[in-house]
């Protein structure tokens, strides 16, 4: 782990308690203003976005290290949204709002426009229909990355609607946005096209799954090791230990595949079609991990208490996002037949 | 990949150009010749052994090379290395083990496949439970003599070489008293019985050893150091072995993708299938990648690359298995390997320690859970 990834992990594992996690959960409340603005504080939301705005102007093969410990330790995903996507997609159009993004002063948040569900016409103008976006309190510019093209719209225009909808992934300000006739502020191109602005976001998300894994097996280890039945530790039954041992194979395959991923998009010979591979792969084998740890765990898993539901939440509302898993696959088989 | 890879690659791909054999015949027999004459050919042409030292007879490059050679090799007709388990597995642990005489009477043949390998661990009664090993050799004098069963050994009757397991003391079940033996298989008192597999292919054998007499200048590693040596030799077989494998399974899922497009394009339900047998092989791809790192830079922990064998016996078998619902009835009826690969997928979560041995080294190696 490099030192900013360790500083940062200590400092979230001081600022967002796993019990404050389950409260704001419970009550649907969002991070407050001061530990989001401590984090920030810290060059979260510059962490691509180039030096001479304020920003650390890291490279996916750091910063997908950072995103691990965000998911680790369950960042609220807008903040994620807000320096991985907002702030290079600004950065890469010289937009003037990019400052105020990286120094957290404008709020922001992202959603992923599946295929369908969002256009921008040959004149420049948006449209999209039902979109999830996660939106950081006060949020007031949105990114939004279709395959083809990723866009930052302003959240004031009149042509924009958005409706809570935060029934899955609570606490993390889901909202659907429809749009209409937007005119956006930045409009880049999509990571299908080669777009390395979307294809790095998409590449933290994705880590931070891996950190949310790596998490929810530590927990099921330690809990096999304590927990007795019939006399001996779950750990002596084979069948948990296989479960054990499936789970910690897709860890390490998810961590390798991302790992992978950013060295070469670090390199710049990324390809859409590997990614486009991930984004079904990753998703799956974190709901897979966790699904396996919800049941290591017994009845103890399925307690709000405990706690597995925030990351499983988390997984479920990227996944679905995303696409869902057989849209995610299709997508990787289409993009494998393209590439030919 | 460094300079030095992407010129090798340069390389090779223009040397494969002019010599593919193209696709091996579909006889047992006459594939085994083939693939050992191309084996041959690509040891005379210089890449064989492109990572070894190279005062062992090979190039003295990173493992990485090894990785360009099997990409290009997917890329050819005949995507296979018939002396793989010497290559991979048991020259680099005679590289770390061997004394300096065994490393010059063995690492030759390894690399022109003049000699060809098999490993004799399994037994009747010693399956996944290696340390059940009963097959027992006798120090007289400066010879050691065999007497046992192996089974399953596969190419026995091919072979001149057996990376053979033996116990010098203690009882079965025990880890201590094992000793790795190279054994010639043309030795007197070696009896071979070819076991067809459920391919109809004599593949793997029984391997019976009525008093071989074996010099023990043929020790690998010391007498009653067999384990060592043997979990040595296995984390180099699910290591680069994987990767090999790995880039067949390729050609195979472009060989997939080109009858879906010659048959008018896909529904979701085949797009879906390609997308995740594609994104599987790319998973599988990046963890070999960083087992090969891993062992290049001497920090691969024990039992990591069981991983990689659990999942490259997933992925094979889902690949043949997605091809044949996506394929149809154009699979099953053809005799054009598709059918053969198909059935052939079951032995990858059989061979080199089952799948439910894997887990068990996760659970125990990595996991810490004893």
């Amino acid at each position: 782990m490099s030192e900013l990834a360790a500083a940062f992990h200590q400092a979230l594992g001081e600022l967002l308690s796993f019990p404050e996690a389950l409260d704001r959960a419970r009550e649907h409340r969002p991070l407050s203003a001061q530990v989001r603005a401590e984090i920030v504080g810290m060059g979260w939301n510059g962490l691509m976005a180039p030096e001479e705005a304020g920003g650390l102007g890291l490279g996916v093969g750091e910063v997908i290290d950072l995103c691990a410990v965000a998911g680790e330790h369950l960042l609220p995903v807008a903040l994620l949204d807000e320096s991985l996507l907002l702030a290079p997609a600004l950065a890469a159009a010289g937009h003037a709002g990019l400052e105020g993004v990286v120094a957290g002063e404008v709020a922001g948040g992202a959603g992923y426009v599946t295929e369908g569900s969002g256009e921008v016409d040959a004149g420049g103008m948006l449209a999209v229909s039902g979109v999830g976006v996660r939106l950081s309190p006060g949020a007031r510019l949105a990114a939004l990355c279709h395959p083809a093209w990723t866009a930052v719209i302003s959240l004031e225009d009149p042509g924009v609607r958005l409706e809570r909808a935060d029934a899955l992934d609570r606490a993390q300000g889901v909202h659907t946005l429809s749009a209409e006739g937007v005119q956006p502020e930045v409009l880049l191109d999509g990571w299908t096209g080669g777009g390395t602005v979307a294809a790095g976001w998409l590449a933290g998300l994705l880590a931070d799954l891996v950190g949310g894994a790596e998490r929810i097996m530590t927990l099921s280890v330690s809990h096999a090791r304590g927990r007795q039945q019939f006399g001996r530790p779950l750990t002596r039954f084979q069948a948990v230990t296989h479960l054990l041992a499936d789970m910690k194979a897709r860890l390490e395959l998810m961590r390798s595949a991302v790992a992978r991923l950013a060295f070469l998009m670090d390199e710049g010979s990324w390809d859409p079609a590997f990614l486009a591979g991930l984004l079904w792969s990753v998703p799956a084998y974190a709901r897979e991990v966790c699904e396996s740890a919800i049941q290591v765990h017994g009845g103890i898993g399925f307690t709000w208490e405990y706690g597995l539901h925030l990351y499983y939440r988390r997984i479920l509302s990227l996944q679905s996002m995303l696409g869902g898993a057989l849209n995610t696959a299709a997508q990787a088989g289409r993009a494998y037949m393209d590439a030919g | 990949m460094g300079p030095a890879e992407e010129d090798l690659r340069t390389e090779l791909r223009a040397w494969i150009a002019d010599h593919d054999p193209g696709p091996p015949p579909a006889e047992y027999g006459e594939r085994i010749e083939a693939l050992t004459r191309w084996q041959a050919a690509l040891c005379e042409a210089g890449f064989m052994g492109l990572s070894w030292p190279v005062h062992c007879g090979g190039r003295g490059m990173s493992l990485a090379a090894e990785a360009v050679l099997a990409e290009e090799l997917a890329r050819s007709g005949a995507a296979e290395l018939i002396n793989r388990l010497a290559l991979y597995t048991w020259g680099p642990t005679l590289m770390d083990l061997g004394e300096p005489s065994q490393l010059e009477r063995f690492l030759p043949g390894m690399l022109d496949a003049s000699e060809l390998w098999c490993q004799g661990f399994s037994e009747p009664d010693a399956g996944s439970d290696l340390a059940g090993v009963r097959t027992r050799a006798e120090v007289d004098g400066d010879e050691l003599v065999v007497t046992g069963q192996k089974v399953w050994t596969s190419r026995a009757e091919l072979s001149t070489w057996n990376a053979l397991l033996v116990r010098t003391d203690g009882e079965p079940g025990q880890h201590a008293g094992l000793t790795l033996l190279i054994t010639n298989m043309k030795s007197d008192g070696v009896t071979i019985r070819p076991l067809p597999q459920m391919l109809g292919e004599p593949h793997f054998s029984e391997v019976f050893f009525d008093e071989v007499r074996v010099p023990v200048a043929n020790v690998l590693g010391g007498i009653n150091e067999g384990w060592r040596v043997s979990m040595k030799a296995m984390g180099y077989e699910r290591g680069i072995f994987v990767l090999e494998r790995s880039i067949r399974l390729r050609r195979r899922l472009s060989e997939l993708a080109g009858r879906v497009r010659a048959s008018g394009g896909a529904d979701r339900a085949a797009l879906a299938g390609v997308g995740r047998i594609h994104a599987s092989l790319e998973m599988l791809t990046a963890q070999a990648y960083r087992t090969l790192a891993h062992q290049q830079a001497g920090t691969l922990l024990p039992g990591a690359t069981s991983v990689d064998k659990l999942y490259l016996a997933e992925v094979y078998q889902d690949l043949f298995a997605t091809a044949a619902e996506i394929l149809g009835p154009e699979v099953t009826l053809a005799d054009d390997g598709w059918t053969h690969d198909l059935l052939e997928s079951r032995s990858v979560s059989i061979y080199s320690g089952t799948s439910e041995i894997q887990k068990n080294i996760i659970v125990g190696r990595l996991l810490g859970i004893r």
